[in-house]
């Protein structure tokens, strides 16, 4: 191969090898074995696991459904999610669930979710609330977890 | 065994007997096997479509992806939602082209043949993984439980995001792309071999494999971009999101082989130029869009790597997967063994030549092709071994990318322009272009220039690295577009008294560039300068307008001139208002014959006739449980009705139910006495998969006094599942786009309406570069050596 191209082919074989060093050591984790991490909070992996911190805890559960790439997902977690006064409902009055529909298909069936983003709200006792399909921005947002929040209260799993 | 399953173990039999005429050269038992394993598998996707489009529910694969409601063109693209569908059309196309092969005299050839024989064997492959999960399973072999003799009403259905035209096309087009690189493929690896066996060229193998492959590879680069054009426009139009292309995995796995494919097309008629040149890394390439289609079938159907496209994960991934290592190794450990075994002729080395530019153009294009698919394997193959997930959005494939997608524009532009006689101009021309890139890199009128929102992907850490590449101007995309357009300019100047033949072919060149130049331009500022605004609207509001306030993102060329309004922002300029709103359901186009009465129907012919059986539709507006009874209260257009019926029913409000029962006259419900209510033993939920609940908004948007766009926006809440049916006025420059965030909350419903400015530039330079490949398809001059 002549001179020029070896070099070529050497620049490009060290622009990989950087990009591949560097993006693996770069790029955050967003779940590991157990929790997932939106908004700086922990949310439980599967149902279950939110199921039983629930009866646990006594509080009503809110299972959202996400996959990485969708674009409302990351508006929900900018926008919504991550408002201080939202997250401060979420932290203390609800047992959060984040569904990853790439990796969770049991719970993604077993909730008859078709696309992400999609928020169950339940009683600590596993009744369905309501069912927000799609996005919902955060003053709307708020409302809701409110209302489920005192109807959740009122009237534990009636 | 069903008809199906016996064309199946035909063509399982009859490709097993081509490929043994074709190895121990049976010349009378060749011809005619191919012709049976072809035509079997034919006859056999031409049955599955039957299947589907006379609705026959027996078939589990009919059930799953159908419902009887669906207008033809749904109930046939159903045969192509599943995986054991698209294997077997997959397996029949290729089946197709070892066919092709026989044409002409060539067929006697041993090069012919030996391709053939490779081609075979992988549509054996095909026909195999189909007969392992056949699309003819009934559903009682499914279902055990299932008595025979049974018939499903009604099938499964498609989920209805899948429900519009373009992605009734998008299957169709992606295989016809991905099998087109099969003859490709065998022809480079039998010329891999054959060369290396010899330790040196062998001039028939050299220009079959260029010929065949050439005709082959550009009808799949045709395909494949005209189905991710589809794929695109469908995103556009039913993801809500406003945006064509998310780095979501099946995307991206779809990419790769058509980056390849572009490479190879490049590099193979680079080879076909003069022969010496590329003989081992062309034919790699070639075979590897090949490798990379099996990828992509992988990512989207093995169940490893999944994304929401991967709606079902088959039974046959391990063996996908075992072809992706077959078919990734074989060329390249082919093309290693020739590298070392055949002397190449020595080249005089001048830094500046067009195969050096070439070279360095192709290596930009396989970085391209590694990040990207570093970013979908990385990620899977990382959970599989941590059970940590790696966030790699769709920031990460911006950020990483967007250097070497200028660096591949201004390369894509000197290779158009460079000619050897052309040589000092050009070169002035690509370094004047770069150096404009450069600076055009720090022109930034404000932060919303920024190419990457990078701080909202990346941890408080915020590496060195993502905020330099973050910061650049997305400006610097404009010079080397203009480059693009220079260099075409100058190159139909070249050619502009050519033959005419000669002169078409250049002029597809020229439209396949200015149709890259145009997406480019698109893709970049789309996406970067669209207006994004939040509003709630109250349903029973009609006629109320209100300010879009808070852009969400910035203003940009919505009107080419208006730049730099910031989050938070009062745009009272803008204004949306409230047409009209209806809540309805829609039965398809089945109409739900036979399957329940309106509201209205049943309380007239109550009066008739209080004693019958009635089976009434409606939306679940209220549930009210009870100790003894529980309420459900339905609605429709024409009006509401009770319905008691037994303690603990699981019915969500907004759902399409049929309640079928007595009626009964002036009883007491919790809110009231009414004058009836229909006592139900049963309530089905949606017993029709195409019926849907919508929601619909008529809406406008106004700048000033002057209207942008007016339309139809929707919510639609099938049985499994949502869709949003936004409203896109289109018009030159930008696209007015809004979209019903969810269904109504106490009458309450949230839309984003969306400025999108050159959008649409984007798909006019689809249709260019489309144009562009047809053009150098049918015109191609074939000889070598006749190039300038």
């Amino acid at each position: 191969m002549p001179k020029t191209r070896r070099l070529l082919t050497l620049a490009a074989l060290a622009a990989v090898v950087i990009f591949a060093y560097y993006a693996a050591s770069a790029t955050p984790v967003i779940s590991d074995q157990n929790y997932t991490y939106i908004a700086e909070l922990e949310w439980y992996n599967t149902y279950d696991a939110g199921a039983e911190a629930a009866l646990k805890e006594k509080k009503p559960l809110m299972v959202y459904f996400w996959t990485i790439w969708c674009v409302y997902c990351e508006k929900y977690h900018k926008e919504v999610f991550s408002r201080e006064d939202i997250r401060q409902i979420l932290a203390q009055d609800f047992v959060r669930v984040a569904i990853d529909m790439d990796v969770n298909k049991e719970d993604t069936r077993r909730f008859n979710v078709a696309a992400p983003p999609h928020v169950i709200f339940m009683t600590y006792d596993g009744e369905i609330i309501t069912r927000v399909p799609g996005y919902m921005p955060a003053d709307e947002f708020k409302r809701v977890l409110l209302s489920v929040k005192a109807r959740a209260s009122g009237g534990a799993g009636q | 065994m069903s008809v199906g399953d016996a064309l199946l173990a035909l063509s399982l039999l009859s490709g097993g007997a081509a490929a043994l005429a074709l190895l121990l050269s049976l010349e009378r038992v060749r011809r005619p096997a191919l012709l049976l394993f072809a035509s079997s598998l034919t006859l056999a996707f031409l049955l599955l479509l039957y299947y589907f489009a006379v609705s026959d529910f027996r078939l589990y694969y009919v059930w799953r992806f159908s419902s009887s409601a669906y207008p033809i063109y749904y109930k046939l693209s159903g045969s192509l939602a599943g995986q054991e569908g698209t294997l077997l059309f997959w397996a029949m196309l290729i089946a197709l082209s070892a066919l092709w092969l026989e044409r002409g005299e060539e067929r006697r050839l041993a090069f012919v043949k030996h391709t053939q024989l490779v081609v075979v064997v992988l549509g054996l492959y095909f026909t195999f993984l189909t007969f392992l999960q056949s699309p003819f399973t009934t559903i009682y072999e499914a279902f055990p439980d299932v008595p025979p003799g049974f018939v499903p009403e009604d099938g499964n259905g498609l989920n209805p995001l899948l429900l519009d035209p373009w992605m009734a096309s998008h299957p169709v087009t992606t295989f016809l792309g991905y099998a087109g690189t099969t003859i490709p493929f065998a022809g480079a690896v039998v010329y891999l071999f054959i060369t290396a066996l010899r330790r040196g060229e062998d001039r028939e193998a050299q220009r079959l494999w260029v010929t065949k492959g050439m005709q082959w590879l550009r009808f799949a680069w045709l395909f494949s971009t005209v189905s991710m054009a589809f794929g695109g426009i469908w995103a556009y139009k039913t993801l809500g999101w406003g945006g064509f292309w998310a780095w979501d995995p099946v995307e991206t796995a779809m990419l790769l082989p058509w980056l390849m494919l572009t490479a190879a097309v490049h590099v193979t008629l680079e080879h076909r130029r003069d022969s010496t040149k590329y003989n081992v890394l062309a034919p790699v390439l070639v075979a590897l869009s090949f490798s990379l289609v099996v990828y992509a079938t992988a990512v989207t159907r093995s169940g490893i790597f999944e994304s929401v496209h991967a709606f079902i994960a088959g039974s046959v991934g391990k063996y996908i997967m075992l072809l992706v290592g077959i078919s990734f190794a074989v060329p390249l450990a082919l093309g290693l063994w020739k590298y070392t075994r055949v002397p190449r002729r020595e080249e005089g080395d001048r830094v500046v030549s067009r195969t050096n530019i070439f070279y360095a153009a192709i290596l930009v294009f396989l970085i391209v092709i590694f990040i990207s698919f570093y970013g979908i394997t990385f990620p899977p193959l990382m959970k599989l071994i941590t059970t940590q997930k790696y966030a790699i959005t769709k920031q990460f494939f911006n950020l990483w990318l967007y250097p070497f997608f200028l660096l591949m524009l201004l390369l894509i532009a000197l290779g158009l322009h460079y000619t050897e006689r052309r040589k000092a101009e050009a070169m002035r021309a690509f370094a004047g272009f770069a150096l404009l890139t450069l600076v055009a890199v720090f022109i930034k009128p404000t932060e919303d220039f920024n190419i990457v929102d990078y701080t909202s992907f990346i941890s408080a850490s915020k590496p060195l690295l993502y905020a330099t590449i973050g910061e650049v101007s997305s400006l610097s995309v404009i010079p080397p577009v203009a480059y693009i357009l220079y260099a075409s300019a100058e190159r139909w100047r070249l050619f502009s008294k050519a033959p005419r033949r000669r002169k078409l072919r250049e002029a597809g060149v020229i439209a396949i560039h200015i149709g890259v130049a145009l997406i480019a331009i698109g893709v970049v500022f789309s996406s970067l300068f669209t207006s994004e605004f939040s509003v709630t609207l109250n349903k029973n509001r009609i006629g109320e307008e209100k300010p879009l306030a808070q852009a969400v993102f910035h203003e940009g060329f919505g009107r080419l001139g208006t730049w730099g309004v910031h989050q938070g922002e009062v745009l009272t300029e803008y204004r949306i208002k409230l047409l009209d709103f209806r809540d309805y359901i829609d039965y398809g186009s089945g109409g739900g014959g036979g399957l329940g009465m309106s509201i209205g129907e049943f309380r007239r012919a109550v009066q008739e006739a209080p004693e019958a059986e009635y089976s009434v539709k409606g939306v679940v507006a209220q549930v009210l449980q009870g100790g003894h009874a529980a309420f459900v209260k339905l609605s429709d257009e024409s009006g509401e009705l009770w319905i008691a019926t037994a303690p603990g029913v699981e019915l969500s409000a907004g759902r399409v139910v049929v309640a079928t029962g007595m009626p009964l006259l002036g009883v007491k419900t919790p809110q009231g006495t009414v004058d009836v209510v229909l006592l139900a033993e049963q309530i089905s939920e949606n017993p029709i998969n195409a019926f849907r609940r919508v929601q619909l908004a008529r809406v406008a948007v106004y700048r000033g006094e002057a209207k942008l766009g007016e339309g139809d926006v929707k919510f639609e809440v099938y049985k499994n599942g949502d869709a949003r049916r936004p409203l896109i006025d289109r018009s030159f420059l930008r696209d007015v786009f809004v979209v019903m965030d969810s269904p109504t909350y106490q009458g309450e419903m949230s839309m984003t309406v969306r400025i999108k400015p050159l959008i649409n530039q984007v798909w006019m330079g689809v249709v260019l570069f489309v144009v562009g490949i047809v053009l150098c398809i049918i015109y191609d001059t074939r000889g070598r050596g006749d190039e300038a």
